[in-house]
């Protein structure tokens, strides 16, 4: 199991982290009780600053995936979630994509305009009419 | 060192010591041949393992570089201090610096080792990748030899403490013969003991902090966790190995020393005043001393086939090295 950092992204590593090993976590791949390594041993391997893998372990801590206690490490907590009807939609969103050629940053920024136009739907009049 | 007709001379601290050719020959040919064993096993082990990348290849290199260089200075100064202690030549006056040249021998290997560690090459490139897997201290120290550093230190350090209790001086014991007594050693009384047992336990904790540095070093990249677990325990081998060895040298120094000096306490007899001969001392202390000179001999056979004999280790649910290697 692996996780990638790509340093020339706009997006900050901490989170390229959180999202990935809470991808993991959601995806079931890591389990309940499943420790991680060490933010030294991490940062070592990745080549970044401790206080960036230090920040994507809280990060994970306050969304409630892991927890972190003395001695033990940092632990996976959230239960895996069950495989559910948006689980299977998001798998069918993802194999289409792939079936047409549409690249992983554009199916994630279709993801996010999906969100953004709930989002909005649902937002006082007052702010989308300024 | 200079040459007198048939002889080999050498300077110590109190004059000059010369010695035949023959046996400066058999001197150093025995401690090339030592290094020579040394250096061909390191590089043999290097050599089997396959490098399925440039900087596998990289890898390997720098930890063979860094075993063979502390395992090297390690044997140089080992086989310098049994030579000159055999030979006569010790360049030393006070026995404390013969007790501790193991111990240094031995942090010479750990600081080489901290060194490769240190200076292991950082991961580069734009995308940087990790396996989401913890890696421990025991990961990659192998389990008995490990268990075996802190088996002769333990030992040292409880033989230190009895025979610092039982000594009659800071370094000697005393040979009673009437209203007559003399002083016998060295014995390793506190004198020796304080000095060695530090260096001994600090020596452990040395190690231990060099084991978490293999562990805690970037992993290689472009190659599986198995073969970057590989590397890390074989330079987690060498460093158990080595420091297993430099302390039972110590042990069974201490032993020895003690073994001498209680055998020195067994029967003799002087001349009376009458004529004759009055016997003084115990056989018990005879026996002791010539059980604890064989313990001495017991424990240094020990560690020498401790540091040569092949392990094969335990598998803990991983896959063999080399079944899932990949290039990058």
């Amino acid at each position: 199991m692996r996780i990638a950092v790509d340093l020339s992204s706009t997006t900050p590593h901490y989170e390229q982290i959180r999202a990935q090993v809470g991808a993991l976590i959601t995806a079931g791949a890591l389990s309940e009780g499943d420790r991680l390594p060490t933010v030294r041993t991490l940062a070592a391997d990745l080549g970044i600053a401790a206080g960036t893998v230090a920040r994507a372990y809280r990060e994970l801590e306050a969304a409630g995936h892991v927890t972190t206690r003395r001695r033990f490490g940092t632990v996976v907590t959230a239960p895996t979630r069950a495989a559910g009807r948006s689980q299977d939609i998001a798998r069918h969103l993802v194999a289409t994509a792939r079936t047409e050629g549409i690249s992983d940053s554009d199916v994630l920024d279709l993801v996010r305009s999906a969100l953004l136009a709930e989002a909005s739907a649902h937002a006082p009049s007052a702010v989308l009419q300024p | 060192m200079w040459f007198d007709g048939g002889n080999v001379c050498v300077s110590v601290t109190a004059g000059y010591v010369c010695v035949s050719w023959v046996t400066a020959v058999i001197y150093l040919g025995a401690v090339a041949l030592v290094l020579a064993a040394v250096l061909g096993v390191l590089v043999w082990d290097a050599r089997r393992t396959p490098t399925p990348s440039q900087a596998a290849s990289r890898a390997n290199r720098h930890a063979t570089l860094a075993s063979v260089v502390g395992v090297v200075v390690m044997a140089s100064i080992l086989t310098w201090m049994i030579g000159g202690s055999v030979l006569g030549v010790v360049p030393w006056r006070d026995g404390r610096v013969l007790a501790l040249l193991p111990a240094l021998a031995g942090v010479s290997l750990l600081v080489a080792q901290a060194i490769g560690q240190l200076t292991w090459p950082q991961p580069s490139g734009v995308v940087r990748e990790a396996e989401l897997t913890r890696r421990a201290v025991a990961d990659v120290a192998p389990a008995w030899p490990r268990r075996l550093v802190f088996a002769w230190a333990g030992t040292g350090v409880l033989l230190l403490v009895i025979f610092g209790l039982v000594a009659d001086g800071p370094r000697t014991m005393i040979r009673r013969a009437g209203q007559y007594t003399q002083a016998i050693g060295p014995y390793p009384g506190w004198y020796y003991g304080v000095l060695i047992g530090s260096v001994m336990v600090i020596t452990v904790v040395a190690t231990e902090l060099v084991l978490r540095l293999i562990a805690l070093r970037p992993a290689v990249v472009g190659v599986s966790a198995e073969w970057d677990l590989h590397l890390r325990r074989r330079s987690a081998k060498h460093v158990t190995r080595g420091v297993q060895l430099v302390l039972a040298l110590t042990t069974a120094g201490v032993l020895y020393a003690a073994g001498r000096v209680h055998q020195s306490l067994g029967p003799w007899w002087i001349e009376g005043d009458a004529g004759g001969h009055v016997a003084f001392g115990s056989p018990a202390q005879q026996y002791l001393g010539t059980g604890l000179v064989m313990l001495a001999v017991v424990v240094l056979v020990m560690g020498l086939v401790f540091t040569v004999v092949p392990v094969r280790r335990r598998q803990r649910n991983r896959t063999a090295p080399f079944a899932v290697a990949v290039a990058s």
